[in-house]
C-alpha cells in the first residue's frame, strides 16, 4: 500500500542532496529592488502587529491538575460563551470543559440572542488574546479558521470578556 | 530509528546526512500530521501542511542552532508559520517544496485513511504520555513546544528562574521522547 509517510519521507530523501533552487538571473534585479521596498514594510507591519504572546504573559501556573487534556490556558483570560442554537446546555457544557482544562469560569454563560441557527461553533479574540483564542478553539476542537478578531456584535455580547466563544450545533450535547 | 541520539543531535547531523534527517523526519511525522489535522479539521491540509513543513526543515536544516531551543520546538516552529500563511491566504504554501524539487504528493483515499490513522495514534500517544508528566514540566513543554512562548516569559509566569524554565522543557520533553518510545511497537 502506497504511504503518505513513505512517499514524503522518500521525497525528502531525495531532495536532501540537492541545492536550493537558485534565483534566475532576469529576477534577480527585481528582487532586489523590490527587497528595499519589502523591507519598509515588514519593519511596519512587526511594527504594527506586535506578537499577542509579548502582550500576554502565561499565567501563574494553577495548583489544582487539569483532569483531562492537560492544556493551560496561558494569559489571563476572560471567557463568554454563548449558546447560539435552540439545544439546551451547549453552552454550559462548552464552558465545563473549558473549566475542565484549567480555564477560569467563564464570566459570561448565556444564550446567542442574535442568532440561535448557528451550524459552526466560532471563536472571537480581542487584540493581544490570540493564541489564547486558538487554545480555546483547541480545547473544543473548534477550527482554527473559525477563529477571528473580536466584531462588534461579538463584542456587544461578549460584555467584557477577551475571548467570545459562540457555540454551534456542532458542539457535543 | 537511532535511539541513542536526541533529535538535537539528529538535526546538527542532518545537515549532511540524508539518515540522521529521514530519522528526525520519522519521529516527528506523527505528532506533526497530528497537530495539524487537529488545527485544521482535515486530512488533506493536515498531509500538505506536513509536507511543506518538513521541506521547509529540510531546506532550513544548516540554520537551526540548538542554544536557541529544542529541535521539536524549532520544527513546531516552522509548522505554525505554514499554518498562519494558509490562515492568511487561504491555502497552504508550495514555495519550500518548489525550492527543494518536491512534487506535491497527489493523495489516494487510501493514504487520506492512513493520514488519519496516524494522525489518531500519535495525538492520543502524545495527550497520554504529556498527562503522564508532572504538572510544571507538562506546562512548559506545552508553553514552549507548541504556544511558541519565550524561556523568559514562562519563567516570569511560573515564577522561576530561566534556567529552571529551560530545565523543565529539557526534561519534559526528555520524558516525553522516553515514554513515547516506550509506547513504539
Amino acid at each position: 500500500m502506497t504511504d503518505f509517510v513513505d512517499v514524503l519521507e522518500q521525497q525528502l530523501r531525495d531532495a536532501h542532496g540537492r541545492r536550493a533552487r537558485p534565483v534566475p538571473p532576469w529576477r534577480a534585479g527585481i528582487v532586489l529592488v523590490a527587497a528595499a521596498a519589502a523591507a519598509a514594510v515588514i519593519v511596519a507591519l512587526v511594527v504594527g502587529l506586535a506578537s499577542p504572546r509579548t502582550q500576554q504573559p502565561p499565567a501563574q501556573q494553577q495548583t489544582t491538575p487539569p483532569v483531562t487534556t492537560p492544556v493551560k490556558p496561558v494569559a489571563p483570560t476572560h471567557l463568554a460563551i454563548l449558546n447560539g442554537t435552540t439545544i439546551t446546555g451547549l453552552a454550559r457544557a462548552a464552558a465545563d470543559t473549558l473549566v475542565a482544562n484549567g480555564y477560569s469560569e467563564p464570566n459570561v454563560v448565556m444564550n446567542d440572542t442574535t442568532n440561535q441557527h448557528r451550524k459552526h461553533s466560532e471563536v472571537f479574540y480581542e487584540a493581544g488574546y490570540r493564541n489564547e483564542a486558538f487554545s480555546v478553539a483547541d480545547c473544543l476542537h473548534i477550527r482554527f479558521d473559525r477563529v477571528h478578531e473580536m466584531t462588534p456584535d461579538a463584542r456587544a455580547l461578549a460584555d467584557r470578556a477577551n475571548i467570545a466563544v459562540f457555540v454551534g450545533a456542532d458542539q457535543p450535547r | 530509528m537511532e535511539p541513542d541520539r536526541d533529535d538535537d543531535a539528529l538535526l546538527l547531523a542532518a545537515a549532511d546526512d540524508p539518515e540522521a534527517f529521514a530519522c528526525f523526519y520519522r519521529r516527528h511525522v506523527g505528532g506533526v500530521v497530528a497537530y495539524f489535522r487537529r488545527r485544521t479539521g482535515d486530512a488533506e491540509s493536515a498531509a500538505d501542511l506536513t509536507a511543506e513543513t518538513f521541506a521547509a526543515a529540510l531546506a532550513g536544516r544548516r540554520r537551526y542552532a540548538p542554544e536557541r531551543g529544542p529541535a521539536v520546538a524549532w520544527l513546531y516552529g516552522i509548522a505554525r508559520r505554514q499554518l498562519v500563511t494558509l490562515q492568511r491566504r487561504g491555502h497552504v504554501e508550495r514555495r519550500a517544496r518548489q525550492k527543494m524539487g518536491m512534487a506535491r504528493i497527489e493523495l489516494t483515499d487510501e493514504m487520506l485513511e492512513r493520514v488519519e490513522a496516524l494522525a489518531d495514534a500519535a495525538s492520543a500517544n502524545v495527550e497520554v504520555a504529556l498527562a503522564e508528566l508532572p504538572a510544571d514540566q507538562r506546562t512548559a513543554v506545552r508553553a514552549r513546544v507548541l504556544d511558541d512562548y519565550g524561556y523568559d516569559e514562562i519563567a516570569a509566569a511560573h515564577g522561576v528562574s530561566e534556567p529552571t524554565a529551560r530545565q523543565r522543557v529539557s526534561r519534559g520533553l526528555a520524558a516525553l521522547r522516553a515514554r513515547l518510545r516506550s509506547q513504539e511497537p
